[in-house]
């Protein structure tokens, strides 16, 4: 009996080595062991949520393909009729890779420097990743997206002729190795994000300090954090409701400063009157907006863990209706998803008009409204060297189509026939159920769609759009329109794209200015002071990447 | 019976034993064989195998498309001598990370190794066998906890929406308004020790309970005749008879000094602390994988094959000093 006990438990083990190697997708079969191609055969519905079955695609591929891919939100992806669908039309199966924003760019330079990639090597490569990806590119990691193939894909070749990021980061000897997922903003948003405060309109109300229009002074939001907590609107407890909680990210990147700072050029390289390059963290008048953070962390305005939330806890005490304001990425998009779905519908806060985005200005200089710029893209998707003819041209088609109109309304609302109908006039009828208010209820409110970024982005608002974050944010876009005080810091390609050895390694020392800068904000002290020994200890190591710039790129 | 006839049956059936234990593992050979191969092979993949990287120390990564070869990617780096060693001596981080692994490690061996050895012998002690058992579980448990939960309670506890601040402000308003805990590096060490001691402090008794529990048992009955009380017989008696098992276990722990655990330390640490937290695993994991600028794998081989030199000289080193004590030592 022992031996046979001892027999199995051997054997599990092996097996269950064995058994870690293999992918399971949500919503579908075991992907097969063996990567390639089989013949098409009819696949198991993938709805578990008993939703209508959509109408099945017809192929014109006969050759079954399986593609493997990695992917956010790996859970709630290829699970819907929607997925079906698409797989049914280009006649393949999803082989999932799960990332999570912690470990994205962790887990695609071990890959790619393993030679173990997905086949659609899929990351949020900023611009400041130019000299890493170029140098996989050049090494051969990625297959090129040739001329050729663009030529026969009229909807990818028009993206690309109104991209200026592909040909500056992307490319290597005039060859594209990388595809941009183009984010078409509106003209006046110059192509920046929301890395803006969210905060509690209605508490602003209950203590008399709300400011029409949503634009405040910091000393007006000192005062508005004050009363709060002294007089607790959201029941928290006198004293204890939190003042300012941020995406872990958002402190990182050091946010709260770069918010506050005196110069629209509030971080990286950029070059003075006489064309010398300089790197603004390191001037002083930077240090002033360090001790204007500290200050505000020091008194008690931000949440003290903050520091230490490498999760979402921030995120989380302000969905609770803990925190007064929030930091992060707070587009019309998080208001409609987040916030509609979680605060309005979840009971934290009595109506839609309870939390707002809000514009607060510049503490420092001359108190301006700051974006700073970024790439004309969100993500960056490459196709792995060792991907087959055929598999590469199914993978361009894919994200040709996603590109076309048809594709564009297969991303905002779904299929035919199941999620819309074509009016006579060529305009869309969606078909989503209606809630009291008259909003759409998606039929995929708890999937994602994170295979389909690859290829484009869809323009906001569209036809599925819920309104209620575009109307909040009206007077934000009138102020950034209108007022003259919002200013966006411009992307410098030619530096960030920059590959020389010093550069390479020290890059924008990013590290070393975000555990500085963490450090003096809670120490507290003189923090101007601190920042200036600071900077004149860095003083060799950043001259020696601003010769090198000034060397070749002045 | 004469005191020396009672030895020698001892030791016959001591010798009856282990010839009878020899025996079964011989029958039942092939099933440990089996049983082994999972492990044997964990041990090859990541431990054997990847030896060749250590070359990467003294070039310049270059990454491999394509090839078959499992170390392609030797041959595509170029070598560029002592430069990440260079590198490695002249960054200021690596000496604080240094110094954070030495002093990390000495107040863990100094206040977290004998507290299993006592733990053992108190629970070894206790004569209520329900009550034992409840001791031992209780103490064993939070070995099961990973890093990530033990870290996300003690920010709980301590962090400034935690419990404890919450207790302590309600006794005094004013001790709230500067709370700093987890971010002040006068704490930080001891947080790391208190914690670690916590969690696998009880875990460690196992070892020496099984050691105590092969304690003979005449030797305790007989310095009961001769009137020895309980704390006599645990000087006399339990420690001289466990001493191998401790000097085996402080040369492993001297020989793994420089891993100051990493787990413990990367989910509680945060930049304020850096100073007296960053230890060479983290930093190592920082230059790695974090850094905004492109990865180095070279000169992250260089600081961990630094560190490992470091260990297997300390692991020597201690060996050779038990030896010179006359313990048996490890090898």
């Amino acid at each position: 009996m022992k031996r046979l006990l001892a027999l199995i438990l051997a054997a599990i083990m092996l097996l269950s080595m064995a058994a870690c190697n293999v992918t399971v997708n949500p919503g579908q079969e075991a992907a097969p062991a063996e990567e390639g191609e089989k013949e098409a055969e009819p696949e198991a519905p993938a709805d578990e949520g008993g939703e209508e079955e959509a109408p099945a695609a017809e192929s014109a591929y006969e050759t079954h393909l399986t593609i493997s891919m990695d992917v956010l939100d790996a859970e709630k992806t290829n699970i819907s009729a929607k997925d079906e669908f698409f797989r049914d039309k280009f006649n393949i199966d999803w082989e999932l890779v799960p990332v999570t924003w912690g470990d994205w760019l962790e887990k695609i330079r071990a890959w790619v420097n393993a030679d173990d990639m997905p086949d659609i090597v899929w990351w949020d490569m900023k611009a400041s990743n130019t000299a890493e990806f170029k140098n996989w590119a050049a090494a051969g990691a990625f297959r090129e997206i040739t001329d050729e193939a663009l030529a026969t894909r009229p909807n990818l070749a028009a993206l690309r002729e109104s991209l200026s990021s592909d040909d500056a980061l992307l490319s290597v000897d005039g060859k594209l190795y990388g595809w941009p997922a183009s984010r078409k903003n509106p003209e006046f948003l110059e192509n920046c994000y929301y890395p803006m405060f969210a905060y509690r309109r209605d508490w602003a109300k209950a203590v008399g300090m709300y400011n029409e229009g949503d634009v405040y002074t910091w000393d007006e939001v000192k005062a508005m954090i004050d009363a709060i907590k002294e007089q607790d609107p959201g029941g928290n407890g006198v004293g204890n409701t939190i003042g300012i909680t941020m995406e872990s990210w958002a402190w990182e990147q050091y946010q709260l400063v770069t918010t506050n700072s005196p110069n629209p050029n509030r971080l990286g390289y950029h070059q003075d009157e006489d064309g010398n390059w300089y790197l603004y963290e390191m001037t002083e008048e930077f240090g002033e907006a360090v001790a204007f953070a500290t200050e505000l962390y020091q008194d008690g305005y931000v949440w003290k863990d903050q520091i230490n939330d490498s999760g979402n806890d921030g995120f989380q005490k302000f969905l609770a209706g803990q925190s007064v304001m929030f930091f992060g990425n707070n587009s019309p998009s998080w208001f409609n998803g987040d916030v509609l779905n979680k605060m309005v519908r979840g009971g934290i806060v009595p109506d839609e008009e309870a939390v707002a985005p809000m514009i607060v200005l510049s503490a420092c200089g001359d108190h301006n409204f700051y974006l700073i710029q970024s790439e004309d893209y969100w993500t960056v998707a490459s196709i792995a060297h060792n991907v087959d003819d055929e598999k590469y041209e199914r993978i361009l088609d894919m994200w040709d189509w996603l590109a076309s109109e048809e594709g564009r309304i297969f991303l905002v609302a779904g299929v035919e026939g199941k999620d819309y109908e074509v009016n006579d006039d060529g305009t869309y009828k969606i078909l989503w159920e209606v809630d009291d208010t008259g909003k759409y209820i998606s039929a995929y409110q708890d999937c994602a769609f994170n295979i389909y970024t690859p290829a484009t982005l869809t323009a906001s608002p569209n036809e599925t759009t819920v309104e209620y974050g575009y109307k909040l944010f009206e007077p934000i876009y009138d102020y950034m329109e209108n007022s003259g005080n919002f200013v966006a810091q411009k992307m410098d390609l030619r530096a960030m794209a920059w590959d020389g050895p010093a550069y390479s390694e020290y890059g924008y020392f990013y590290n070393d200015i975000s555990t500085e800068i963490s450090k003096i904000m809670v120490s507290g002290g003189d923090a101007q002071a601190q920042w200036n020994e600071f900077v004149a200890s860095m003083h060799d190591k950043v001259q020696s990447v601003l010769d090198e710039l000034n060397e070749n790129l002045k | 019976m004469a005191a020396q006839d009672i030895q020698s049956l001892v030791k016959k059936e001591k010798e009856k034993g282990r010839k009878t234990l020899l025996k079964r593992i011989w029958r039942y050979k092939w099933i440990y064989l089996f049983m082994l191969l999972p492990g044997l092979a964990v041990i090859i993949i990541f431990r054997y195998l990847p030896l060749p990287g250590i070359a990467l120390a003294w070039k310049k990564f270059v990454p491999t498309f394509g090839s078959k070869s499992l170390y392609s990617y030797l041959t595509s780096s170029q070598p560029n001598g002592w430069t990440h060693f260079e590198r490695m001596f002249a960054e200021n981080d690596f000496w604080v990370a240094t110094k954070n692994t030495f002093m990390i490690s000495l107040i863990k061996l100094f206040f977290g190794f004998p507290f299993p050895i006592i733990l053992a012998i108190l629970i070894n002690e206790m004569t209520m066998r329900r009550y034992k058992k409840f001791v031992q579980t209780v103490y064993t448990f939070p070995h099961f906890l990973s890093w990530v939960v033990v870290a996300g309670m003690v920010l709980n506890l301590f962090g400034d929406t935690g419990v404890v601040k919450s207790v302590v402000t309600s006794i005094n308003p004013a001790a709230g308004k500067d709370w700093n805990f987890l971010y002040n590096s006068g704490y930080f060490r001891p947080l790391l020790v208190i914690s670690d001691i916590w969690k696998e402090g009880g875990w460690g008794t196992i070892l020496y309970l099984a050691a105590i529990a092969g304690v003979d048992p005449s030797l305790h009955e007989a310095a009961i005749v001769d009137g020895a009380n309980r704390f006599q017989r645990i000087i006399h008696i339990t420690l001289p008879e466990i001493t191998s098992l401790i000097i085996i276990m402080l040369i492993l722990s001297i020989g793994n000094m420089m891993n100051a655990n990493f787990d413990q330390i990367f989910n509680l640490y945060s930049p304020p602390v850096f100073d007296v937290g960053d230890v060479i695993d983290t930093y190592i994991y920082r230059i790695t994988f974090q850094s905004a600028s492109a990865m180095d794998y070279g000169f992250s081989t260089a600081v961990g094959l630094f560190k490992n030199v470091i260990n297997f000289v300390l692991l020597i080193g201690a060996n050779r000093i038990a030896k010179l004590f006359g313990h048996d030592g490890i090898m």
